[in-house]
């Protein structure tokens, strides 16, 4: 039985996996993080953590497995990443210190800057609706919560780009200065 | 669809094209699939001791295979670093005294100093004892770290089990670890101070009868067989509730058609996720497995197993074994059997009722009843409890508060020191 499950399943195989879905990955790992260089960091974790089942023969589907160890593993950095904002915010009393580096690379695109300005649960969940256009039930398995929340996160990351979009359309001019608060 | 939608979509698409993969990402997963099949041993000390033994831990036949990209580049595998051609050397499986990578911040090897002398483990107990990756034994002269799981980071223990007769300078014990879902079963030995953890071999790995692909597998357990030459685990997935077996000789498997390996489905009547605590035996050529669940008001659940003539197991029923309706609650862990019980009569169970947990010992006529800290459950009250027989009591805890306690007589509970997700008894 065992040589049935592992038919096949060769080093070479894996390296052909690796080629079919590693584009994909470093750039779901770049949405949800809005953060190129951890984008790298955070895909080859992933399909080292998927050669582990994938080399038992236990991954029939590697696409969406490749997906969720994508999204497991941003999900890691972005705790991390909001630990560290609070110990900043601690630390000087306002979070401008961890803004400026996404504010200037969001400054290239209004609706980015927007996206990234959405809390990481909504902006997870827009971007697995949005860009790898899954269904709500599948983006609910990915995120690990209900249909419903899903619908909810979705529905406010999509109200609260447009209150952003809405804010820098009246100014007509957009925050450069990555001090915070809205695009304006 | 909206505006706002088309805008968000065009967005990400546009700025997804702002990264592309580096040739270095194969590169790292390659590195990073190579060490993942290592295991290191750090923070090993012996009381007392000034040596400390590290060793690394090496998985056969996967190390140093050179996985080749056909379509990017570079293509091939990047040289060793002096690092990589340390653990290279070890290829052969034998524990080498190379030290730790020096990126593996967890991998510390300072030496533990031995706890408070009144130690609440005493006499002959000795009890390995996990805390999320981290494995020490703790005994009457103190407590000393084995090794954590720093390879794989996120790696936690997920159940361990000491085979019977082993001592605390010649213990085998299995230890179940999970990471991202996915799931291992490891050989830890410490002999005369020399500590190494292996990953099962792919035959004898949770998960190998198929069927339970990817992350709908759950892994409970294992349990050694009383005489310590068979382990067993309950796995769920959507195909159901199987028990598995191996038997085991010099390590896992035995190379015997009759005793090597064997897998039941039992989902008939025992539930995804139930917990196996022991596995004992119940007169003869008869065994049971014991199983509960936190949350089932059912009662637990036995799976009898026999021995053949030829050494094989062989599944002689499955019954759910009723809560008495004079104890409510669940039975959230059971340990010991009454001689010539059938394993059906436990010496200790630890019921659990709305948040709040009973231990109770049958060793005694009438029986006695100890109350369980608070601190024992969550604050939402359901949660895997175990239970494990020292030589003059019990120790009670739960991985869901890392706490445990050690319960002797009707004195109250004492705390053991330290992070506790499970224990098990050396013996």
């Amino acid at each position: 039985m065992l040589a049935m499950v592992r038919a096949g399943t060769t080093a070479d195989s894996f390296a052909a996996v690796f080629n079919a879905h590693h584009r994909q990955a470093v750039r779901l790992a770049y949405l949800l993080t809005s953060d190129p260089d951890q984008a790298e960091d955070i895909a080859a974790e992933a399909f080292a953590k998927v050669y582990v089942r994938w080399s038992k023969g236990q991954v029939q589907d590697v696409g969406p497995y490749v997906r969720r160890a994508v999204v497991n593993e941003a999900n890691s950095k972005l705790r991390r990443r909001y630990l560290e904002r609070r110990e900043a915010s601690r630390r000087w009393g306002d979070e401008r210190g961890v803004r400026l580096v996404d504010d200037a690379m969001a400054d290239r695109d209004l609706v980015w800057q927007a996206i990234q300005r959405l809390p990481d649960r909504q902006r997870q969940a827009v971007v697995l609706r949005y860009y790898e256009d899954l269904p709500e039930a599948e983006t609910a398995s990915l995120l690990g919560c209900s249909v419903g929340t899903v619908k909810s996160q979705v529905s406010r990351g999509l109200a609260r780009l447009e209150q952003l979009l809405d804010a820098t359309d009246r100014t007509g001019q957009t925050d450069r200065t990555g001090q915070g608060g809205e695009l304006a | 669809m909206k505006d706002i939608e088309q805008r968000l979509r065009d967005s990400l698409t546009a700025r997804s094209t702002d990264v592309e993969p580096t040739p270095a990402l194969w590169r790292e997963v390659d590195r990073r699939v190579t060490r993942r099949r290592r295991l290191r041993v750090a923070g090993w000390s012996l009381v007392g001791a000034t040596a400390i033994v590290v060793g690394v831990l090496v998985l056969p036949g996967l190390i140093g295979t050179g996985l080749t990209v056909p379509d990017i580049e570079p293509i091939q595998t990047p040289p060793a670093t002096p690092d990589e051609e340390d653990q290279d050397a070890t290829d052969d499986g034998a524990p080498d005294d190379a030290a730790p990578d020096e990126t593996d911040e967890a991998d510390d090897p300072t030496p533990t100093e031995p706890d408070d002398p009144d130690a609440l483990v005493t006499g002959d107990d000795t009890l390995l004892i996990a805390d999320g990756g981290e494995l020490r034994l703790v005994g009457p002269s103190g407590d000393r770290s084995l090794i954590t799981l720093a390879a794989e980071g996120e790696s936690t223990v997920a159940g361990i089990a000491v085979r019977p007769g082993s001592t605390p300078d010649d213990l085998t014990a299995a230890v179940l670890t999970q990471a991202e879902g996915m799931w291992d079963l490891r050989e830890l030995r410490v002999v005369d101070g020399e500590v190494t953890l292996e990953v099962f071999d792919e035959r004898y790995r949770p998960g190998r009868a198929g069927g339970s692909a990817g992350d709908g597998l759950t892994v409970r357990g294992p349990v050694w067989s009383p005489d310590g030459t068979s382990l067993a685990w309950l796995e769920s997935g959507a195909d159901g509730v199987r028990l598995q077996t191996i038997g085991w000789a010099a390590g896992p498997g035995t190379g015997d058609d009759a005793t090597d390996n064997a897998q039941w489905e039992v989902g008939d009547v025992v539930p995804g996720g139930a917990i196996p605590n022991d596995w004992v035996a119940a007169g003869g050529t008869s065994t049971v497995l014991r199983a509960t669940t936190p949350d089932s008001d059912d009662g637990w659940y036995a799976i009898r197993l026999d021995r053949q003539a030829d050494d094989a197991w062989v599944l002689a029923g499955t019954d759910v074994v009723p809560s008495d309706g004079e104890e409510p609650g669940t039975v959230a862990a059971l340990a010991g059997a009454a001689a010539g019980s059938d394993g059906r009569a436990a010496q200790w169970l630890v019921r659990t009722d709305a948040g709040e947990a009973e231990l109770l010992d049958r060793t005694t006529d009438p029986a006695t009843r100890v109350g369980l800290p608070g601190g024992l459950l969550p604050p939402d009250g359901s949660a895997e409890v175990w239970v494990r027989p020292l030589s003059d009591g019990v120790v009670v805890g739960s991985p869901s508060t890392r706490s445990a306690w050690v319960v002797r007589g009707s004195g109250p509970p004492a705390l053991l020191e330290g992070g506790v997700t499970y224990a098990s008894v050396v013996r």
